[in-house]
C-alpha cells in the first residue's frame, strides 16, 4: 500500500512540473500554430538568473527570475517570431530552433559551459518521512502551484477578454483579426503566459536538481513536447492530463522493470509514445475529430 | 486535425533530431605558420576547445602542459632540442577537429595534444595518425582511447575507468571497511557504466558475492531520481556505502536529492563527479568521497602535483576546478619520455617504445602501457574527502585486482 502511495506522490511532483511545461507549449501551439524549440531556453534563462541573483532575499530572487522568464517570452516574440508571422509552421520552428541555440551558446559566451551549482536553502528540497512514505515539501509545493497555475490559467482565457480572444484566435486566427481581436496583443499575452509557466517550472526543477546549466532546458522541452504529443497537440487541458500521464508513466517504469532494463526505460516510454500516436494520432484526450484548440 | 498533426510531428521529428546534436558546422580555419618539420625544435600541436563544452575540461589540463613544457625545456628540452607549443581551438565541434588537426600538422607538429574525451578527442588523434604522429588525449577515461578504438598511435594521460572504480572499491571495503554497497548508475556516457561496473566487479571480489545489495539508472538530465530513492529506502537494510557513477550536473543533482530524502550513509563518487564546480548545489556536503586523479586543493604527497597546483594558482588566482589539470602534465611527460625512449618523434617509434612495458614515470606515479591498453590501468588513484566545501586527500592506491576490461 504504501508503495503505491510513494509511487502516486513520485508520480504527481514530476507531472506537475511537466504540465507546467506543456502548458506553455501547447499555448503557443493553440494561438500560432508554432511548436516552440526555445521554450526549454526560458527555463534556462529563468536558472541563470537564480544563480545570478546569489545573495538577494529568496523570494525577492524568486520575483526577479520569473520576470526575468515572462521578459524573455515576450523578447523572443517581440524580437523574432513577429517578424515572421503567418510563416509555415516548419519556418516557425526552424527559427524557434536558432533563438534556442544562440541563447544556449550565449550562456556559453557569457556563463561558461560548465553546470553551475545554485545554493537555495536546504529545506527547500528536504524530505520527510510521513508514515513510511518519503514526502517532500517541496513535491506537495510542486503539486499545489501547478494545480493553482492550472485554475488561474483556466480563469485567465474563460473569464478575461484577453483570454477569449486568445482562444478566438486559436480557432481562426483570420476570423478573429477580422472581428477585431489585435493578434499581437493577444499573441504577445501568450508568449508572456509561457514564459511565466516556464519560470515557474524552472524554479521548480532547480528546487529540486540544484544545478544549471546551458542546455538545462532540453530534457524539460522533450518532456513538455511529448506530453502535448500524447495529450493532444494545442488543446490546454489535454496537453496537462498529456504532462501526468507521462510523469506517471516515466516513474511507473523507473520503478517496475528488473534493474538490468531500467537503462532501457527512455526506450519503453518513448516507444509507448510512438503506439499513442499510431493507435490514436490525434492524442489521448481528444474526443472529437476535429477538436478545438485552447 | 489530423493532417495538421502529422505535419507538426514530421516537424517535431527533425527538430528532436536537430536537438539531440547532428548539427553541422562550417570550418573557417584560416593562415598557417609555416612549415617547421624537421627543425631544431619540437613542435607539440594541441587540438584542444578553447571554447564549447569542452573547454571546462580542456583548459585547466592546458595550463598544465604549458608548465610541463617550461619545466621540461629548463632541463634542456626533448632529445635536445627545445619544445614550442602551438595551440587551435576545435570548438568542442567534433566535425571541426580533423581540420584544425590538419593545420596543426602543416605547422610542423611532431606530436598531438587533443581533447578529453575519446569521442571529442579521437577525430584529432585520427588525423594525427594519418600523419604517422602519436597523440595524447588530455584526460580520456576510456580503455577505447588506444587501439582497441582503432587509435594505434593515440594515447590518453587519463587513467582506464574500471582501474579507477577498481580501486575506490578497494579502498572502500578494506581501508573503510563497509561491506555492502549500492549503485547509481547514469548511463548517458559510456565512461560511467564502465566505471560503476568496474566498481561492481571489484567490490564483490573484495567485498563478497551478494556485497552489492543493487543497482539502479538514472539519466543525467532527469528532473528528478524520486522512484530511485523510493527503491533505496524500501531496502531492508541500508546499503554501507551509496555509489554515484556519474558527472555534473546530473550526479551533483542526483546527491542533493539523495541527501534531502535523509540518505545519510557515506556516498562514494567517480572521477568525472570531480569537481568543486557543483558542491553549492548539495547543502552540508559530507561523508562525501570522490576518487580522482590527485589532490588539487594542497596537501597532495607528491611535491610535484602540489607545485602544478601552487603555479595554477599563482596564474589563474584560484584552485583549479578539479584534479584533471595533473592529466595535462602528465601529457607532456607521456610524450617526452617516449620520444626520449625511442630516440625519434617518428609515430611508430615512440609508440612502440611507450608500449614496452617500461612505466612512465609521472607527476602521481608509474603509469604502464601496452599493445592493448593507451590508458594507463595502473597509474595510482586518489581518494578525496569532500566536507566543509573543500576536497582534502584521503588516501592513493592502485588496485591489487583489475576487472576484465573487454578489448572488442
Amino acid at each position: 500500500m504504501n508503495a503505491v502511495f510513494q509511487f502516486l506522490i513520485d508520480a504527481l511532483s514530476l507531472g506537475s512540473i511537466y504540465a507546467c511545461i506543456a502548458l506553455g507549449i501547447a499555448l503557443i501551439f493553440g494561438v500560432m500554430n508554432l511548436v516552440n524549440l526555445a521554450h526549454g531556453e526560458l527555463i534556462m534563462v529563468t536558472g541563470y538568473t537564480l544563480l545570478l541573483t546569489h545573495g538577494l532575499p529568496l523570494p525577492l530572487r524568486i520575483i526577479i527570475a520569473i520576470t526575468a522568464g515572462v521578459l524573455a517570452g515576450i523578447l523572443m516574440d517581440k524580437l523574432a517570431f513577429r517578424f515572421i508571422r503567418g510563416a509555415k509552421p516548419a519556418t516557425l520552428m526552424i527559427v524557434s530552433f536558432g533563438i534556442a541555440y544562440l541563447l544556449q551558446n550565449l550562456a556559453i559566451l557569457f556563463i561558461g559551459s560548465q553546470a553551475r551549482a545554485v545554493a537555495l536553502p536546504s529545506w527547500v528540497s528536504a524530505r520527510i518521512s510521513v508514515g513510511g512514505i518519503g514526502v517532500s515539501p517541496l513535491d506537495l509545493v510542486t503539486v499545489l502551484v501547478t494545480v493553482l497555475l492550472l485554475a488561474g490559467m483556466g480563469l485567465v482565457l474563460y473569464r478575461t477578454p484577453i483570454g477569449r480572444q486568445m482562444r478566438a484566435a486559436s480557432e481562426d486566427f483570420t476570423m478573429a483579426r477580422l472581428v477585431g481581436v489585435k493578434s499581437d496583443r493577444v499573441i504577445s499575452t501568450a508568449f508572456a503566459l509561457a514564459g511565466f509557466l516556464a519560470a515557474v517550472a524552472g524554479i521548480l526543477l532547480i528546487a529540486k536538481t540544484g544545478t544549471v546549466t546551458p542546455t538545462m532546458g532540453l530534457a524539460p522541452l522533450l518532456a513538455g513536447v511529448v506530453a502535448t504529443v500524447i495529450g493532444g497537440s494545442g488543446n490546454l487541458k489535454a496537453a496537462v492530463y498529456g504532462a501526468y500521464l507521462f510523469g506517471a508513466l516515466t516513474v511507473a517504469i523507473q520503478a517496475a522493470l528488473p534493474t538490468d532494463l531500467v537503462a532501457f526505460r527512455d526506450a519503453v516510454a518513448f516507444a509507448l509514445v510512438i503506439l499513442v500516436l499510431i493507435v490514436r494520432p490525434q492524442g489521448l484526450f481528444i474526443r472529437r475529430a476535429v477538436a478545438e484548440r485552447v | 486535425m489530423n493532417g495538421k498533426m502529422r505535419g507538426s510531428l514530421v516537424v517535431l521529428a527533425a527538430g528532436a533530431l536537430v536537438l539531440t546534436g547532428c548539427t553541422a558546422t562550417a570550418t573557417n580555419q584560416g593562415g598557417d605558420g609555416g612549415d617547421n618539420a624537421g627543425g631544431d625544435e619540437i613542435i607539440i600541436g594541441a587540438v584542444i576547445a578553447e571554447t564549447g563544452v569542452m573547454n571546462q575540461y580542456d583548459l585547466p589540463a592546458m595550463a598544465a602542459v604549458e608548465m610541463a613544457i617550461e619545466d621540461l625545456n629548463a632541463e634542456g628540452g626533448i632529445l635536445g632540442r627545445q619544445v614550442r607549443l602551438i595551440q587551435e581551438d576545435y570548438k568542442s565541434e567534433r566535425n571541426l577537429a580533423p581540420t584544425v588537426a590538419q593545420e596543426v600538422i602543416n605547422q610542423g607538429a611532431d606530436a598531438l595534444i587533443v581533447s578529453c574525451d575519446y569521442d571529442f578527442g579521437s577525430p584529432a588523434a585520427l588525423a594525427a595518425q594519418s600523419a604517422g604522429l602519436i597523440s595524447v588525449s588530455l584526460c580520456a577515461g576510456s580503455p577505447r582511447f588506444g587501439p582497441i578504438g582503432g587509435l594505434d598511435l593515440g594515447f590518453s594521460a587519463g587513467m582506464v575507468s574500471q582501474a579507477t572504480a577498481a580501486a575506490a572499491a578497494e579502498w572502500a571495503n578494506t581501508e573503510q571497511g563497509w561491506k555492502t554497497a549500492y549503485v547509481l548508475e547514469d548511463p548517458t556516457l559510456r565512461v560511467d557504466t564502465d566505471w560503476a561496473n568496474g566498481f561492481i566487479d571489484a567490490f564483490e571480489h573484495f567485498a563478497g558475492e551478494g556485497a552489492v545489495l543493487g543497482k539502479d539508472t538514472f539519466q543525467n538530465s532527469d528532473p528528478s531520481i524520486n522512484a530511485q530513492i523510493s527503491k533505496i529506502q524500501a531496502l531492508p537494510t541500508p546499503p554501507e556505502v551509496l555509489v554515484i557513477s556519474s558527472y555534473a550536473p546530473g550526479g551533483a543533482s542526483a546527491l542533493r536529492q539523495v541527501r534531502a530524502a535523509g540518505i545519510d550513509v557515506p556516498v562514494l563518487l567517480n572521477d568525472a563527479l570531480d569537481s568543486t564546480g557543483w558542491f553549492d548545489a548539495v547543502p552540508d556536503l559530507a561523508n562525501t568521497w570522490v576518487a580522482n586523479h590527485a589532490q588539487y586543493h594542497g596537501g597532495d604527497p607528491s611535491d610535484k602535483v602540489n607545485e602544478i597546483i601552487d603555479r595554477y594558482v599563482e596564474a589563474q588566482g584560484d584552485f583549479p576546478p578539479s584534479s584533471l589539470i595533473v592529466d595535462g602534465y602528465i601529457a607532456m611527460q607521456m610524450i617526452a619520455q617516449g620520444m626520449e625512449r625511442a630516440d625519434s618523434t617518428e609515430g611508430e617509434a615512440v609508440t612502440a617504445a611507450l608500449e614496452d612495458g617500461t612505466p612512465v614515470e609521472t607527476v602521481v606515479g608509474p603509469a604502464t602501457f601496452s599493445e592493448t591498453l593507451h590508458t594507463a590501468a595502473d597509474r595510482p588513484v586518489t581518494i578525496a574527502a569532500l566536507e566543509g566545501g573543500e576536497p582534502t586527500f584521503a588516501a592513493r592506491l592502485t588496485a591489487s585486482y583489475l576487472p576484465e576490461i573487454a578489448t572488442e
